[in-house]
């Protein structure tokens, strides 16, 4: 039953996972290696910090994502009120922009001189109060920046979830004598529970990996801890070990993750295009739920995109320099190649996958897609440290070592590859899985090798998907901060870095161009998304 | 197109340990059109699916004109064995035109040479008109031929079709399965279909394989499939019908609840008891008839009625008559029974 090319195919698929087991397996083993001064300095002084502030930061961002958007997710498909229509997408905006952005922009807008604080001066006359009362640079702020920047991951998923189900269930719940409320907690809320864990793991996995709210609002976190620990006081081992902690802590909440999911998925999927009959609200009730998505959309988008703007209008001049242009193209370039890669590698493994479909090929693919909950920093570390050492022995073996890795692009590419090949593998599988496994048979009896195959059927079959995969691969990449900025070679700058060093040198203003450029980059999958999953069929037909 | 003779030879196959096929033997002979019928589940597809070679078996032979593609350590890979195949799905390329669709498997020939076959075949299976258009476009039995003219197109010796009409409704399906007998006589190419649709299995072919307990039991014509099937559970799946149970007279005779039927009683001996398979078509409605009994349960078919008749014995038995003969339940009415030759099973 062996295939031509059957252990190639391993070996090859070996590699794919080799690379990606590498800054995981080297930040591991780190857990038992404590050493230096150092270390015991850090773990008397700032390791309860680094725990007691990530569970806190995450406990609390949890909870809020989920209020808002569980609560806004239900009102939007349950109710009719006034803005419904534009509520509904306008809540997923917020995904488009990067939590650090919108820490940058709150940032200004508390400080002196910022628009919130000049306000409250000129109108309240607060004193010296006001520095206190506003100051949004610290644990409670990066809540808050954080909750409005990862809601949506939970208002999206609630959003599907609820529109499917609530044809039916809530429905026959109703027939039945729940009322509003009741139909909520006990149908709503119990059937959208597998999305609300699945986004609520989004959310957390995003808030653990954290970077740049955290380094900017100096919250002393893992993530700032390892960069701070390596970068400022030099102690690689320190930072690996604390990136190892960290490791473990994030593959806990995974398997909490799996766990808690267990054989529980149940989605309702019937009937999907059916519209649930919408409850009309009226006076002032409409109003606060009106204004409750107005708040949430206003603290989440419009504010930040508006500050943006007007940051833009002064510091003009700055987009158009000649530099600008430059950190455009590295960004593309890196994310374009990057994505295509990635998603080739992608194609590749789970159409592998499918042919062989053997434990081999399935632990692989899952090791494989293991990346995308695991901190950038942490990567980052983890591959810096491996080649550095590769380029040790090089120049221990040559006169003239070749340094292909350290500085070099592959190394910023390995990254990205172990973190955002997740996305597109979930994105190709699922691809692949619309595929009868009739046409392979079929084709099998043609005489056609499987990569023309692949090309001839698969690839055409799977066009929409591999397009949304480059793109979904494309812009994280594009957004992606602290292991660019780890990795990154002397002197490349992207539009992430260029945002980090401009905030970091308090030139908040100027943050406007590169800021507003990621966030226009960012919208084109929201777009896709929205149209996905949020607007109707027959909405889509009239516009 | 050659036609080629299969040979199975006590091939047995196994997924993850679980025994599929045992010991099973299969002889199909050039220009036959077989079709393997069986209960759900019982590795009618498996048999197939090894046959094309998208399977290995664990033992024996699989020899396809007297070449051996399978004896669990060789193996020929499908696309060497030169077969084709259809399946209850199609598996049409939603992305190429039909015309693509059917030319898929011949790309290394010249282009003069696609286009003599792809003329060839769109005559053959009608379907002149529909070549340029994407198979979401075309009809069921449509689709159905293009499938069928994918699989012809490379030549193949043997043509395998798992469930082909399962999806078609009834009207679509018998002319579709007329053409179909038709194209494969003149093209003489030996075919092997699955099914569950015994009736489609007997319109199609030239014999039956009954599949069951992971071995051929049965392999027959249909008529004699029909009428002598060799097991109670073959009797029962080619057709509603029913055990009488009666004594065998003499060698030639078994008195019944519904008299005496003839016909040859070997290998039971005077004075065993024996159940006779009667078929709801052996029963004749007849009032001049000395037997009679009463009406239970009587089904409108439209032409027929299938009434469910008890004998004075309290046994039931089926009985196919015209419609024309509409009669009430507890009516009494006289039948007779008409059998060419005895299906006896032991009690």
């Amino acid at each position: 039953m062996r295939q031509l090319g059957f252990y190639n195919d391993r070996i090859i698929l070996l590699l794919i996972i080799t690379i990606v087991l590498i800054p995981i397996l080297t930040v591991f083993s780190f857990l038992f290696y404590p050493s230096g001064d150092l270390w015991t300095h850090l773990r008397a002084t700032l390791i309860d910090d680094y725990i007691f502030n990530t569970i806190f930061i995450t406990f609390f961002v949890s909870l809020f994502t989920v209020i808002i958007g569980v609560s806004s997710a239900w009102l939007v498909v349950m109710y009719s009120f006034p803005g419904k229509h534009i509520f509904k997408w306008l809540l997923v905006m917020p995904i488009a922009i990067p939590a650090y952005i919108s820490a940058y922009i709150y940032a200004g807008l508390t400080e002196p001189s910022g628009f919130l604080f000049d306000f409250l001066d000129n109108n309240f006359n607060l004193g010296r109060e006001l520095f206190h009362l506003i100051d949004i640079r610290n644990i409670y702020g990066s809540i808050f920046v954080l909750s409005i920047s990862l809601y949506p991951y939970v208002y999206l998923l609630c959003y599907s979830s609820f529109r499917e189900q609530s044809y039916c269930a809530l429905e026959v719940g109703k027939s039945l004598g729940l009322n509003d409320i009741n139909s909520f907690n006990r149908i709503g809320l119990p059937l959208a529970r597998p999305a609300i864990v699945a986004g609520l793991s989004l959310v957390v996995m995003e808030s653990v990996a954290e970077f740049g709210t955290m380094d900017y609002y100096g919250v002393a976190t893992f993530t700032t801890g390892i960069y701070r620990t390596w970068f400022a006081l030099g102690d690689e081992s320190s930072a690996l070990h604390l990136a190892s902690i960290l490791l473990s802590f994030v593959f806990i909440l995974i398997i909490i993750e799996k766990y808690s999911r267990g054989s529980r998925a149940y989605y309702h999927s019937s009937q999907k295009n059916k519209i649930p009959l919408e409850i009309k609200l009226h006076g002032k009730k409409a109003l606060l739920v009106s204004l409750w998505c107005t708040l949430v959309i206003l603290l989440g988008f419009i504010i930040p995109i508006v500050q943006l703007i007007i940051w833009l209008l002064s510091t003009f001049d700055y987009a158009l320099r000649e530099n600008f242009l430059n950190i455009i193209m590295n960004s593309i370039f890196i994310a374009s190649i990057s994505a295509v890669l990635i998603v080739l590698i992608s194609i590749y493994s789970s159409y592998k996958n499918r042919m062989m479909n053997d434990k081999f090929t399935n632990i692989a693919l899952k090791i494989f897609s293991l990346g995308y909950s695991i901190p950038g920093v942490v990567i980052a570390v983890g591959i810096i440290i491996f080649v550095t050492s590769i380029d040790n022995i090089q120049a221990f073996l040559f006169d003239e070592p070749f340094y292909f890795f350290s500085g070099s692009l592959v190394a910023l590419f390995i990254a990205y590859l172990v973190r955002f090949s997740t996305l597109s593998l979930n994105a190709t599988e699922a691809g692949l899985s619309k595929i009868k496994k009739n046409i392979d048979l079929t084709i099998n009896t043609f005489q056609l090798n499987p990569i023309l195959a692949l090309s001839r059927v698969h690839i055409p079959m799977m066009k929409t998907t591999i397009v949304t995969s480059l793109i979904l691969v494309f812009v994280d990449i594009i957004k992606e901060l602290p292991a660019t900025l780890i990795l990154r070679p002397f002197n490349f700058d992207t539009l992430a870095i260029n945002v980090y060093e401009l905030a970091l040198s308090e030139q908040l203003m100027f943050i406007a161009s590169p800021s507003l450029m990621l966030i226009i980059i960012g919208l084109i999958p929201v777009i896709i998304l929205i149209n996905n999953t949020i607007i109707d069929k027959n909405e889509k037909l009239e516009t | 197109m050659r036609s080629s003779k299969l040979e199975i030879k006590s091939i047995s196959y196994s997924i993850n340990n679980n025994l599929i096929l045992d010991n099973l033997d299969l002889d199909i002979l050039p220009e036959e059109i077989i079709s393997i019928i069986g209960p759900s589940a019982s590795g009618k597809s498996s048999l197939l699916r090894v046959i094309a070679g998208f399977d290995q078996i664990n033992s024996g032979r699989i020899i396809l004109n007297e070449k051996i593609v399978d004896d669990g350590s060789l193996f020929i890979k499908p696309y060497k064995r030169n077969v084709g195949i259809i399946f209850q799905d199609l598996a049409l390329f939603p992305h190429l035109t039909c015309a693509e669709n059917i030319l898929f498997g011949l790309s290394k020939n010249d282009i003069s040479e696609k286009n003599t076959r792809l003329k060839k075949l769109s005559n053959l299976l009608d379907i002149k008109n529909i070549l340029e258009k994407f198979p979401h476009e075309i009809s069921g039995g449509q689709q159905q031929r293009i499938a069928i003219a994918r699989a012809l197109a490379p030549k193949p010796e043997l043509l395998l079709f798992d469930e082909p009409f399962s999806a078609l409704d009834e009207e679509l399906k018998d002319l579709l399965i007329a053409d179909v007998k038709a194209l494969l006589k003149t093209e003489k190419i030996t075919s092997v279909f699955v099914t569950h649709n015994i009736k489609e299995a007997f319109q199609l072919s030239d014999k039956i394989a009954y599949l069951s307990d992971r071995r051929i039991i049965q392999n027959d014509t249909p008529y004699n499939i029909y009428h002598k099937p060799i097991s109670r559970e073959i009797a029962h799946f080619c057709g509603s019908g029913c055990f009488v149970r009666g004594t065998v007279i003499d060698s030639n005779h078994v008195a019944t609840p519904l008299g005496k039927l003839s016909g040859d009683t070997v290998p039971y001996k005077v004075n065993d008891d024996v159940d006779v398979m009667v078929r709801p078509d052996d029963v004749i409605h007849d009032n001049n008839s000395s037997e009679s009994a009463r009406v239970v349960e009587k089904k409108f078919f439209g032409s027929d009625f299938l009434y469910k008749l008890e004998l004075k014995d309290g046994q039931n038995i089926l009985c196919l008559t015209p419609s024309h003969h509409d009669h009430s339940i507890n009516e009494v009415i006289g039948i007779r029974v008409e059998i060419d030759h005895l299906v006896l099973f032991s009690v």
